[in-house]
């Protein structure tokens, strides 16, 4: 299994895994059943640095590889699957897309609060109307010079913006609705896809970067999930929400640019994730199966339930090595697109397939909340959804084979 | 007041699977005896300033348990490996690790572990303190430095007695400050919360991976020749290594539930588990 990772690779694992024994799952039952966001334990987090996994050390990060980052994501995941979201949507779709598309001023005041925790980042791209449908989104950001003529019926609010306008600072006027928002309830720094030109289709996105507190930015209720509870995912809307040009990401026009990227390396952190909860499936299906005695034997005696153990162990191997393989290429500097969505196909699928399994050994349990195979059952199923459905990845794949 | 510590520390085998080589990179880490001593010495240093040397004898696959302490915080680290060092015992284990000290002086305090994971002997501590005719106090939980008269103040804990020990930081005839050796207890810190509290972090990984290389010495650094060490020159041999094998046994206790309360109450203080 280890046979891709360097000395460094398997003492981040250990140390990951130490701190996911004793400080993750103690609470992962709780804060699941609670919704609740364990800030005692993201901030420990934040010390360890898993919350700046790959951003430089010159920005207040760790500065490691992709693979250390697959390794962490996997293990945070394995304990507690709403707090490995959590770290993967930092990571990868909130710091990224600032790092890769940012400019230099850009990155030296979002990174830093990001890396270091002191602020969570959130992504928002999901509307009513536009899911797999990404150029479908109808949020906007108008531009105008900061003139007479626009009236700010904000500027009075007592959190009105942060930023001082100049006479002839340009900037935008931001309605947005999102949905689904990972980290919504408790990020601070958002990027958010929207139209600057809504006349020129999928040419006409673009990524502002918003701070909470800003006039006209309303973080919404939290959604009441099936799984991922302990995750705050939320609605997110800005209303006339006036927000400095400076914030613009790239330029204009390059949102869907932008987000593919961001999604690309996304992909890696969600299929981590779902190997996390699939292994964490493996793990429990296997002791219990040692422990639960039928027919005066304990049941992993029983050639059926060593049958799925084999399928589970197997496969969970297999998405564990898509996942390396799409890591290293990422390292590597080489295209990994492709590997990375067949990369989270197979891993959410598999998630899904081994706690389906997992339940199914511990039987009538399995049902119960009294076990943690029942929340694994549940955190499994979206993964088959968020960052790409299983459908679009396949169109994705499909698209990069046929070509 | 700025101190030199060294740790001597192990690497020790977590996991042995039937199929597998002994010693690999899969499956060894810090002896966890040994993570209190670096505690110590890490807390010493942020109080004291000064430096931690972290000192090892082990294979090549030991590198996994040093790079840990760097990543926990060490300044340097020097792995003692040698092929001619195999199967040595606790008592050429510490000739070497007195050999290695010997060439890192000077040095105020020398820390061990109180004992290994895997081999559980505790002998190497107090055999280094003895090739290096220095002091030696096991199982110590508080270690404070009285600045003033030059001496070191420890505390241990034995059956029920809390144990307090002065130890001189400078030997008196030769005017010159002299080393001490310490074992450290897992109570170090406070025993709740041990191991719970520091945890290594990316940073300290980073650190271990780009800042710090471990040192490798061998025998011939340490003006040993290779009958001086190793299996043929230790005087205690493993001659047997067998797995244990452990049985289970239930026992049912009859009766009302008061009886049968009563019954397990006794039981329980009897073996020693309550009371």
């Amino acid at each position: 299994m280890d046979i891709f990772l360097t000395e460094k690779h398997k003492i981040v694992r250990h140390s990951v895994r130490d701190f996911a024994q004793k400080e993750i799952v103690p609470i992962a039952k709780e804060i699941d059943e609670e919704q609740r966001f364990p800030w005692e334990v993201v901030d420990k987090m934040a010390a360890l640095g898993y919350l700046g996994i790959q951003a430089p050390k010159e920005l207040g990060g760790a500065g490691m590889d992709t693979v250390s980052y697959t390794i962490i994501i996997e293990e945070i995941s394995k304990a507690s699957a709403s707090l490995g979201l959590c770290a993967s949507v930092h990571n990868s779709v909130a710091i990224y897309p600032i790092l890769a598309f940012g400019n230099k001023s850009q990155k030296e005041r979002f990174v830093p609060d990001l890396a270091t925790g002191k602020k969570i980042g959130a992504f928002c791209l999901t509307e009513p109307n536009a899911g797999s449908d990404a150029s479908a989104i109808e949020a906007t950001a108008i531009k105008y010079e900061n003139t007479q003529s626009f009236n700010n019926s904000h500027q009075n609010d007592s959190n009105s913006d942060k930023q001082d306008f100049d006479k002839h600072d340009e900037y935008y006027i931001v309605n947005a609705n999102k949905v689904f928002v990972t980290n919504g309830g408790v990020a601070e720094t958002f990027l958010i896809f929207v139209r600057t030109n809504p006349s020129a289709g999928p040419k006409g996105i673009s990524v502002i970067i918003a701070e909470k507190g800003s006039a006209g930015f309303i973080v919404g209720e939290r959604e009441n999930l099936s799984g991922m509870r302990a995750n705050p995912v939320s609605s997110i809307r800005l209303s006339d929400c006036k927000i400095h040009a400076s914030n613009l990401l790239a330029k204009e026009g390059q949102g869907l640019k932008i987000g593919l990227a961001a999604l690309d390396t996304g992909r890696i952190g969600i299929a981590a994730q779902a190997v996390g909860i699939a292994q964490g499936s493996l793990e429990e299906g296997i002791k219990y199966a040692k422990e639960r005695i039928q027919f005066n034997v304990p049941i992993s005696k029983h050639q059926s339930i060593q049958n799925m153990i084999a399928d589970m162990g197997t496969q969970v191997e297999s998405a564990r090595l898509m996942v390396y393989r799409a890591a290293l290429l990422k390292d590597m500097g080489k295209p990994f697109s492709k590997e990375a969505a067949m990369a989270k196909l197979m891993a959410s699928e598999t998630a899904s397939r081994v706690a389906d399994m997992a339940v199914q050994i511990h039987g009538g349990y399995g049902y119960s909340k009294s076990y943690p195979v029942e929340r694994y059952y549940r955190d499994a199923r979206i993964t088959r959804i968020y960052e790409g459905t299983s459908e679009v990845h396949r169109m994705v794949i499909a698209r990069s084979l046929l070509s | 007041m700025e101190l030199n510590i060294i740790a001597c520390v192990k690497s020790v085998i977590n996991n042995m699977l039937p199929s597998s080589n002994r010693n690999t990179l899969e499956n060894m880490e810090l002896n966890p005896f040994d993570k209190p001593a670096i505690e110590m010495a890490l807390s010493l240093i942020k109080k004291h300033k000064g430096t931690l040397t972290v000192l090892s004898m082990g294979p090549k696959s030991a590198t996994f348990g040093i790079h840990q302490t760097i990543a926990m915080g060490a300044d340097r680290a020097v792995l003692i490996c040698d092929p001619a060092l195999k199967e040595s015992d606790t008592y050429i284990t510490a000739k070497v690790l007195g050999k290695a000290l010997k060439k890192l002086e000077p040095f105020d305090i020398v820390l061990f572990g109180t004992r290994s994971s895997d081999s559980d002997t505790g002998h190497v501590g107090p055999q280094t303190a003895q090739m290096l005719d220095i002091p030696f106090v096991g199982n110590i939980h508080s270690l404070k430095a009285d600045q003033i008269k030059n001496r070191w103040i420890v505390e241990r804990k034995t059956d029920g007695y809390l144990e307090v020990f002065e130890v001189d930081a400078k030997n008196s005839k030769e005017q010159k400050n002299s080393s001490t050796a310490f074992s450290v207890s897992s109570s170090f810190g406070d025993s709740n919360t041990f191991g719970r509290t520091n945890f290594i972090s990316l940073y300290g990984v980073e650190r271990a991976f780009s800042d710090k290389n471990i040192e490798f010495w061998d025998n011939q650094t340490l003006g040993l020749k290779p009958e001086e060490t190793g299996l043929i020159a230790s005087p205690t041999k493993i001659v047997a290594w067998n797995k244990e094998k452990r049985s289970k046994g239930c026992q049912f206790i009859d009766g009302t539930y008061d009886q049968k309360a009563e019954q397990l109450a006794q039981k329980l203080l009897e073996a020693g588990f309550v009371g």
